[in-house]
């Protein structure tokens, strides 16, 4: 969904009077059917106040072209051009098949329609039109069923056509009349005509028009059609359809349905779905396209029952106590949370404001206290059907589940609750693919991901269920790693806990990744670490992979408190060791080794840096296919050579340490429980940990470090109380004078590298000296994409900008003092 | 020994055009991310070999080139990416792929193409197609995780480097490539990202890519490239061309590409060049695949 979000963000431009493209907002587009219009429309809703911004019926003939794989421009009927801008071109082609799919085209073109000399050739068009309306149909007889047959099938390709043979279909009772003859001819056992009809039938189908499936898929006639539909000619036996849903499809009904429009509306749905999937073959992208009305039917068929489910009064109810009560028998139960879940399936395609209102109704009967009792239950499938709804929910609002979390533990026990059962089926998952635990990992980390909580209205969301889940539910979580890893190697190394170990290990990534202080906190107190890297000694190399992956995206954070983790506890040294046992094979094990050195070499994290090469170097002496440790030596030497020459009594890490220990590269670590972890934590305190921004940090360059260090010393004393918020003027003088030193040729790269990828920039590794002038810069590839300029963002860069601006304005008046 | 002939089944089933089992497929992964997982990121190959291009899930075009190129084992293969995505059966062709991978390892190569993509396979079609086929995203995610083992590129017999797309600007030498930690989406910059992305363009020295991932090369880069890593053609694919094949800066940088028309890239023990030319295979009729639905229902 996130995702969804990102790909299908757009900036909305009209095109002014005065010839200039007008930003209309950002937001979000969507296609639908729209009733008003009748047809599918583009919706753009505003991200700021969910207002429309955009209803855009997709004309059949309007011309839509593709512009630079981010941009979709068209003109509407009285002259407003207007652009589509999308952040992302996975969201611009989504649409762009959409358009493609009402027009009928190939979304390979990068215009839908040639834009006609609007004089002659339109003249010309509707000439064309008038000889294309000019026919009627024979008359419906069973010896003209084949010349009726030929004449659909020669309709479809023109869309007047269709129209009209549409109209005259159903101003004729024509479908009745035909029905009247496929009796006729199953009577007969006319196999030739039962053919035609066939034909005939599923060009109609393929006319793609509301108004005759209303027609052929109503109560008394949709039988019949699916009759037809049985005499496929490319098939040697007819199919037994009708069969098949008069005596196998059975309808369940949980609670009885009251309401007969209801009950009739079901059965019609599960008949055209039944058509739709299963009677005609599986489609080729073009017949896709053609069945696109077809598909919005059954859309609205669904959203009618859930509604009409909804406004029932009784049903819901009843259904809750049912599936709650103890009394309920274990066959009466399934039924219900099956019922359930189909219920939550259908929802699945509601828009956006008529999910709002089905998950707060499900919310409101108590839905996640009934996925607890079934979790708690011994059943298997139901527990599995129980946790497919809770994903729905999850995935619509973590929030609301969080908050049901947050209540339950003020008056439950921790195993009780919500989320250590979820925990522990993931745990316990009996299936030997793990297919339950995997889908489980994937909602817990929706759960835990910060970026869904509610930040600005609700600050106290991320803090408050951060604080809980580190408190009352990691524990559950680690349990297995834990339990597995007493000594030096797996306890158990087996193929199905290797792939709940890598699971686990997935989710404690994440937390490193995003939560900052709590994992760290937590990692460090239980020494973690220690236990992940035991699992390096797996036989099973996609779990060795997962270890080795969250140590690098911890070594990624250049967090000093995490360094000084490492090298106190000498957690490289199973690493090493792996690194010794995988010899001399060139696989993927050994890459994903050097990777690391690598990025500690190229980041030049001096801490781990140093720790690396006084411990281990040796254990690396014979490798000669890659200069990562050569390199690590040199940037050794040349440290030591410059603490040799400077002052002596101080180790040259401990300043490092203090520069880069409060520096991150995701800005939103950076928040206010920055200072509660300031405040709360009393490990670290001998550590001098000094806060500085991250703009000096930028500005550093080892090569001037021995200036640094002054500055710092000096800030040290003066920054020390930890309040660093209250001194900017120190900080702003700190950094001027450091930024006399980034003009130095070595460091005048404006950003720092990303750390996720340390070859990323070609013109900062040491690896490619640009072979060429024309190497592009990162600058100027970003550049390219930027051509949707997006208010976040931009306000981002212009902060920072603003910020870069400040500073150098600021820092000369202090200069000249 | 049962379970060699259950993978032969597999095998059967696949060159039918039949899909496998949910649990079968979750098993070959398995396996064949064992055999991946040991390969490098410049991954040795022998001559005599059969180089192919793009398949793009076009199944009855891949059965083509088999018949024409001959079977694996017969025949030493490597394939250069983008094995899913546009045709209909990338199910069925990226199954068939692992499946004779695991059975015949060392005769079949396949390297990642940029299609090989969480990202990407979920606008191209490769992702609906799992759903359809298998009513479940699950087919999708086991495959999705054998696309992160697949080796970035090939080198064969030390002289001919093969890759999807081409070079990049932070890559001067093979072993280079080799501090890349390939167990990831395919990044949306970086030196694996331009491997995947890069084209070769008719120009000097790197120019901005128009895909907007990876780059230009030009003649000078490629000159360079190759006599550094003393190796006398780069072969690639990643674009369409009209013939089947094209040769760039004088026969330094081979494209081959199998669509329309298609061509497969031979070389024998002695790296003589020979390209056979086909047509794709005729639009077949299509099998339907079975489709249940479900017996009971209440809605």
């Amino acid at each position: 969904m996130a995702d969804t979000n990102v790909r299908r963000r757009v900036k909305l431009y009209m095109l002014s009077e005065a010839r200039n493209w007008d930003d209309q907002g950002t937001g979000h587009v969507s296609s639908a059917y729209v009733e008003k219009f009748k047809g599918m429309s583009l919706l753009v809703r505003s991200e700021e106040d969910g207002s429309i911004l955009l209803e855009s019926k997709i004309q059949a003939l309007t011309a839509y072209q593709k512009q630079q794989d981010t941009l979709i421009v068209w003109s509407e009927a009285d002259n407003y051009d207007y652009a589509l801008s999308f952040q992302e071109k996975a969201g611009c082609d989504e649409i762009w098949e959409k358009i493609c799919q009402v027009q009928g085209k190939d979304p390979s073109v990068d215009i839908t329609q040639d834009i006609l000399d609007p004089e002659g050739e339109d003249m010309e068009e509707e000439r064309l039109e008038e000889l294309a309306m000019n026919f009627d149909i024979p008359p419906c007889e069973l010896s003209r069923l084949e010349e009726i047959s030929e004449l659909f099938s020669s309709c479809l390709l023109t869309p007047t056509k269709r129209e009209r043979l549409a109209i005259l279909l159903e101003s004729e009772n024509y479908i009745k009349k035909l029905l009247e003859l496929f009796h006729m001819c199953e009577d007969l056992e006319n196999i030739e005509g039962l053919h035609h009809l066939y034909e005939i039938f599923k060009n109609i189908i393929l006319l793609n028009k509301n108004s005759l499936f209303e027609i052929m898929f109503a109560d008394d006639v949709i039988m019949d059609v699916i009759g037809v539909l049985e005499y496929d000619p490319a098939q040697p036996k007819p199919n037994r359809h009708r069969d098949y849903l008069r005596t196998e499809a059975r309808f369940k009904e949980v609670i009885p349905i009251q309401n007969e429009d209801l009950l009739q509306k079901i059965h019609q749905t599960y008949r055209v779905q039944f058509i739709q999937d299963v009677i005609l073959p599986t489609p080729s992208v073009f017949e896709e396209n053609m069945l696109s009305t077809l598909t919005s039917f059954v859309f609205f068929n669904k959203v009618e029952i859930v509604s009409m489910i909804q406004e029932d009064e009784k049903f819901l109810p009843s259904l809750f106590e049912v599936l709650t009560s103890d009394e309920t028998d274990d066959e009466k139960r399934k039924d219900c949370i099956l019922f359930l879940k189909e219920f939550c399936t259908f929802s699945q395609t509601l828009q956006a404001h008529n999910r709002d209102a089905f998950f707060k109704i499900l919310s409101h009967m108590g839905i996640l206290g009934a996925i607890e009792i079934i979790l708690g239950l011994e059943d298997e499938q139901m527990k599995s059907t129980a946790i497919d709804i809770f994903s729905y929910i999850v995935e619509y609002s973590p929030s609301m589940v969080r908050e049901h979390i947050l209540l339950e533990s003020q008056r439950q026990d921790d195993d009780e609750l919500l989320i250590n059962l979820v925990i522990d089926q993931m745990i316990t998952d009996s299936d030997p693919e793990l297919g339950g635990a995997v889908q489980l990992m994937g909602i817990i980390r929706l759960l835990i991901d910060p970026e869904n909580m509610l930040g600005t209205t609700n600050k106290t969301e991320k803090t408050e269920f951060l604080t809980f889940f580190y408190k009352h539910s990691m524990h559950v979580l680690t349990a297995p790693l834990f339990a597995n890893t007493v000594e030096d190697k797996p306890s158990k190394d087996d193929y199905q806990t290797c792939q709940l170990l890598a699971l686990i290990l997935e989710l404690l990534t994440f937390c490193i990744e995003h939560h900052t202080f709590h994992i760290r906190n937590y990692v460090t107190k239980k020494d973690l670490l220690r236990r992940v890297l035991v699992l390096l000694k797996s036989k099973h190399a996609f779990l060795s992979l997962s270890a080795l992956r969250l140590l690098r995206h911890m070594v990624g954070l250049k967090d000093e408190i995490y360094n000084r983790y490492i090298i106190n506890g000498d957690l490289f040294k199973p690493v090493v060791d792996a690194f010794i046992a995988n010899g001399n094979r060139y696989n993927l094990l050994n890459s994903a080794l050097i990777e690391l050195f690598e990025y500690i070499r190229l980041e030049d994290i001096k801490s781990l840096n140093t720790y690396i090469v006084e411990m281990h170097i040796k254990s690396f002496e014979h490798v000669d296919y890659v200069d990562t440790f050569k390199g690590l030596v040199i940037r050794y030497d040349h440290q030591k050579h410059l603490a040799a020459s400077d002052l002596p009594d101080k180790p040259l890490d401990s300043m490092q340490s203090l520069v880069s220990s409060r520096f991150r590269k995701d800005a939103r670590a950076l928040e206010d429980e920055e200072e509660i972890w300031f405040n709360e934590d009393d490990e670290f305190d001998g550590e001098n940990i000094v806060p500085v921004t991250d703009m000096l940090k930028n500005k550093l360059d080892s090569g001037f470090e021995q200036i640094n260090r002054l500055i710092i010393d000096k800030a040290k004393t003066t920054v020390r109380d930890g309040d660093f918020r209250q001194s900017p003027p120190r900080l702003i003088n700190k950094g001027s004078i450091s930024f006399n030193i980034s003009r130095s040729p070595t460091s005048n790269s404006p950003s720092p590298t990303p750390a996720s990828s340390p070859n990323s920039t070609p013109n900062n590794s040491p690896v490619s000296k640009s072979p060429d002038s024309k190497v592009p810069l990162p600058a100027s590839k970003t550049g390219l994409v930027g051509l949707v300029d997006y208010p976040d963002e931009d306000s981002e860069e212009e902060e920072e900008e603003e910020e870069d601006g400040e500073f150098h304005v600021n820092k000369r008046p202090r200069l000249s003092t | 020994m049962s379970d060699m002939s259950n993978l032969d089944r597999q095998i059967e089933n696949l060159r039918r055009c039949e899909i496998i089992k949910e649990s079968e497929v979750k098993a070959l992964c398995a396996k064949v991310r064992e055999i991946l997982v040991e390969e490098s990121n410049v991954q040795r190959v022998d001559s005599p070999v059969t180089v192919c291009g793009d398949i793009h899930g076009q199944f009855y075009d891949l059965r083509e080139l088999f018949k024409v190129g001959g079977d694996v084992p017969d025949t030493n293969y490597l394939f250069l990416g983008d094995f899913v995505d546009r045709g209909f059966y990338s199910v069925e062709t990226f199954l068939l792929m692992l499946a004779l991978k695991v059975r015949y390892p060392d005769r079949i190569t396949l390297i990642r193409g940029n299609h090989e993509s969480r990202q990407i396979t979920q606008v191209y079609g490769f992702y609906d197609e799992c759903l359809r086929k298998y009513g479940s995203i699950t087919v999708w995610r086991y495959c999705i995780e054998v696309f992160d083992y697949l080796s970035l590129s090939a080198i064969i017999d030390g002289k001919i480097f093969c890759v999807h797309g081409g070079l990049s600007p932070s890559i001067q030498t093979l072993d280079q490539i080799r501090g890349i930690d390939r167990k990831q989406e395919v990044p949306h910059d970086g030196p694996m990202c331009d491997l995947l992305w890069s084209d070769p363009e008719e120009t000097q020295g790197w120019g901005v890519s128009p895909r907007g991932a990876g780059y230009l090369f030009g003649s000078d880069v490629v000159q360079q490239f190759n006599t550094s890593n003393d190796i006398s053609l780069i072969c690639r694919a990643h674009q369409l061309v009209m013939e089947g094949y094209k040769w760039h800066f004088n026969e330094t940088v081979l494209t081959v590409w199998c669509g329309n028309v298609a061509a497969i890239f031979e070389l024998d023990e002695h790296l003589k060049q020979d390209f056979k030319i086909f047509e794709a295979a005729p639009q077949e009729q299509r099998g339907i695949p079975s489709k249940k639905p479900q017996a009971n229902y209440f809605l």
